[in-house]
């Protein structure tokens, strides 16, 4: 069955359109006169190739050079959403109206397999509001879907939260007993348990300190990871102080202690004036070190969350990034680019901090907040 | 590829303009959608030559207008003939005429055409080149945007001018200053970027036939190793193309360092620049071309 050339224009303009939204949210200002011109051009031109089609989209949905980079990023992204074959179920409510798209991008993708009457009976009737796709990245996840994918998140912290700790400590009384302790001590009365020694489990001492990119390029990841921590502040299992940045940095402990999340983030939107601003990861570094030197302790885990793109000094960064790694018991670095297939850190300041990582995890959907969550969990 | 960006690739290429599909791209939708194109890219790239070309490929007027900072609309879109009106309110009274009405006073005779008003009231497509739209004050940009969109200028006193026939409006900026968001929505954009070894070397070529292939290719090299040091002005396409006029001109026909040296000034236009070059870069450069200097 091959496609059509009106088949073709249709897929071509769905795919426009997808284009266009999903670059508004990654920050890129598409008004509706760029979409219209694409949508033009697309008309005009009829027949394509990948090189003729990105060129369109350079001519027309962008007006600087900046936006190229996300352009590129966001035409892959979406190309890779097209070209992976669907799950049987269908991902998300929107999904579910757009089953005739979805027909269609099976075809653009070579998946000459249609979906029969009977499969797609099954894909509606397994249709389940609080299903969400761990391996989804952040930006395709639609509006309506967020609050389950915050859900979703939200479980991930509370069993993280929970995991028990294996560490004890003597008891006076309560916890259990400690049977080794109290045959040990039995040895002085001849091997007679006069008396049982008790144990209680210990919380762990890791201090965490996350830094947070909230910058243009960052905003979508950053929704989520704040929801992630705060979530981990709520259940008061571990210490973190928590900070966000853009072109400078601001902590945010005071703010996780609001009651509700969105609550948190209106606060958090009050006292923090640089959301979607540029980025300055040297110098938000740099303030880490000298204004909020004391929460950075050799205890210490510093979680970044960050694309890498600096719009600061390079040298600054490099120097704050050996300062802070000579500090701290470990730096992870989440990159939420790192999901996609063939990244490699060369943003010049990833390429910069890179070295001074412990360890380099991607952060762009539920699997990777997983692992990141077992990375950061107790090893016992 | 698109056999209509061959057909204006080919054409321009006549022109003496070496293009890519990108350029290809934008210059087809600008003149097929209507819309002005925003070139951006590095100084001496060839942003004001696509302008050029255009006109000469369309056999049309190219209608320049220079930006600068405080450029007003008096200078760019229209002007009402003060003298002339001055001239005419005298010549009336003295006359003892009443016929002479406010209306009369702003009609198209009292109207000075200044150059977009120009492109707009012209008999046939022209080219109207806004170059260097950066240099331009932000509130300049807002006098455009009727103009960009609508092909139309709105005066107060007279009505509104709509175009017979949408010139092709092109737009150039060096980003010493971000464009507003209002502007940079109504135009296409085109980023061109400093050009490949290969476009570079054709269009060398193409511009100082003289030259010969061995000695066209060692330039480029030299050129394109130039330009991947850290300079404070690095040379554009432009410069190269000057370089190898000047080196041929003045007789050099191998890449060694006095030829180098003393045609330096046409490449580098910064003093620090010209330090460092003679100082260190211009050694390891030649020995970069790598016997080019031997060629």
């Amino acid at each position: 069955m091959a496609a059509t050339a009106s088949d073709n224009l249709k897929i071509t303009t769905d795919f426009s359109l997808r284009l266009c939204a999903l670059l508004r949210q990654s920050g890129v200002s598409v008004g509706s006169q760029q979409s219209i011109a694409c949508m033009q051009a697309v008309l005009l031109l009829e027949v394509f190739n990948e090189g003729e089609l990105k060129g369109v989209y350079r001519a027309t949905l962008i007006n600087r050079k900046q936006d190229m980079y996300h352009l590129d990023r966001a035409y892959d992204l979406l190309m890779k959403d097209y070209l992976t074959p669907r799950s049987e179920k269908a991902e998300d409510s929107e999904e579910r109206n757009r089953k005739t798209v979805i027909a269609k991008t099976r075809e653009y993708a070579g998946v000459m397999a249609p979906a029969t009457d009977e499969e797609e009976q099954v894909r509606t009737e397994g249709y389940s509001a609080r299903e969400v796709n761990h391996q989804k990245d952040f930006r395709l996840v639609s509006r309506r879907s967020m609050p389950d994918y915050v859900s979703e998140l939200e479980r991930i912290a509370r069993r993280y939260a929970t995991i028990a700790r294996r560490k004890t400590k003597r008891a006076k009384r309560g916890g259990r007993v400690d049977l080794r302790a109290s045959i040990r001590e039995s040895v002085k009365f001849d091997g007679e348990v006069m008396r049982l020694r008790f144990k209680r489990k210990v919380p762990t001492h890791s201090r965490f300190v996350v830094v947070c990119d909230v910058s243009g390029s960052m905003e979508i990841y950053g929704v989520f990871l704040l929801n992630f921590l705060y979530h981990l502040h709520r259940l008061r299992k571990i210490r973190v102080e928590s900070f966000v940045f853009s072109t400078y940095l601001q902590s945010l402990t005071k703010e996780f202690r609001s009651k509700n999340f969105p609550e948190m983030l209106r606060n958090v939107a009050m006292h923090f004036t640089g959301w979607s601003g540029g980025t300055k990861i040297g110098a938000a570094i740099e303030s880490l070190n000298e204004t909020y030197a004391t929460s950075v302790t050799p205890k210490s885990t510093v979680i970044i969350m960050s694309d890498g793109w600096d719009t600061g000094d390079i040298a600054l960064l490099d120097r704050e990034m050996s300062r802070l790694r000579r500090r701290v018991k470990s730096v992870i670095w989440i990159n939420p680019l790192k999901g996609e297939l063939d990244y490699e850190p060369l943003a010049m300041g990833m390429a910069a901090a890179r070295p001074y990582c412990d360890h380099f995890i991607a952060g762009h959907n539920i699997e990777s907040f997983a692992e990141f969550a077992r990375l950061i969990g107790p090893r016992d | 590829m698109n056999d209509r960006y061959q057909e204006i690739i080919a054409s321009l290429r006549r022109c003496d303009y070496v293009a890519d599909t990108d350029i290809a791209t934008s210059l087809f939708l600008a003149e097929h959608l209507n819309r002005p194109i925003l070139i951006e890219g590095e100084a001496g790239v060839g942003k004001t030559e696509i302008a050029r070309v255009l006109a000469n490929l369309k056999n049309t007027e190219l209608i320049r207008l220079q930006c600068y900072e405080g450029l007003d609309f008096n200078a760019a879109l229209y002007e009402w003939n003060y003298q002339k009106q001055i001239m005419s309110i005298r010549l009336n009274e003295l006359r003892g005429n009443t016929e002479l009405s406010i209306g009369d006073l702003y009609s198209e005779e009292y109207l000075l055409h200044r150059p977009i008003l120009k492109a707009l009231l012209a008999k046939q497509r022209t080219v109207l080149l806004l170059d260097e739209i950066d240099r331009a004050d932000e509130e300049f940009e807002a006098l455009l945007l009727e103009t960009l969109s609508e092909y139309q200028l709105t005066i107060p006193e007279f009505g509104t001018i709509r175009a017979e026939h949408a010139p092709y409006v092109i737009l150039t900026s060096n980003r010493t200053r971000e464009l507003t968001d209002a502007l940079r929505r109504r135009c296409l954009y085109l980023w061109i970027p400093y050009p490949s070894f290969q476009k570079e070397l054709e269009v060398i070529q193409l511009k100082v036939p003289a030259i010969g292939e061995a000695f066209a290719i060692a330039v480029t090299t030299f050129v394109q190793a130039l330009r991947r040091e850290k300079l404070n002005k690095v040379p554009g396409l432009s410069e190269a193309i000057d370089w190898a006029r000047a080196l041929q001109a003045t007789g050099v026909c191998v890449l060694e360092r006095v030829g180098v040296e003393s045609t330096v000034g046409v490449l580098l236009k910064d003093r620090q620049d010209v330090k460092t070059f003679r100082d260190t870069l211009l050694g390891t450069l030649l020995e970069k071309v790598g016997g080019g200097d031997r060629l």
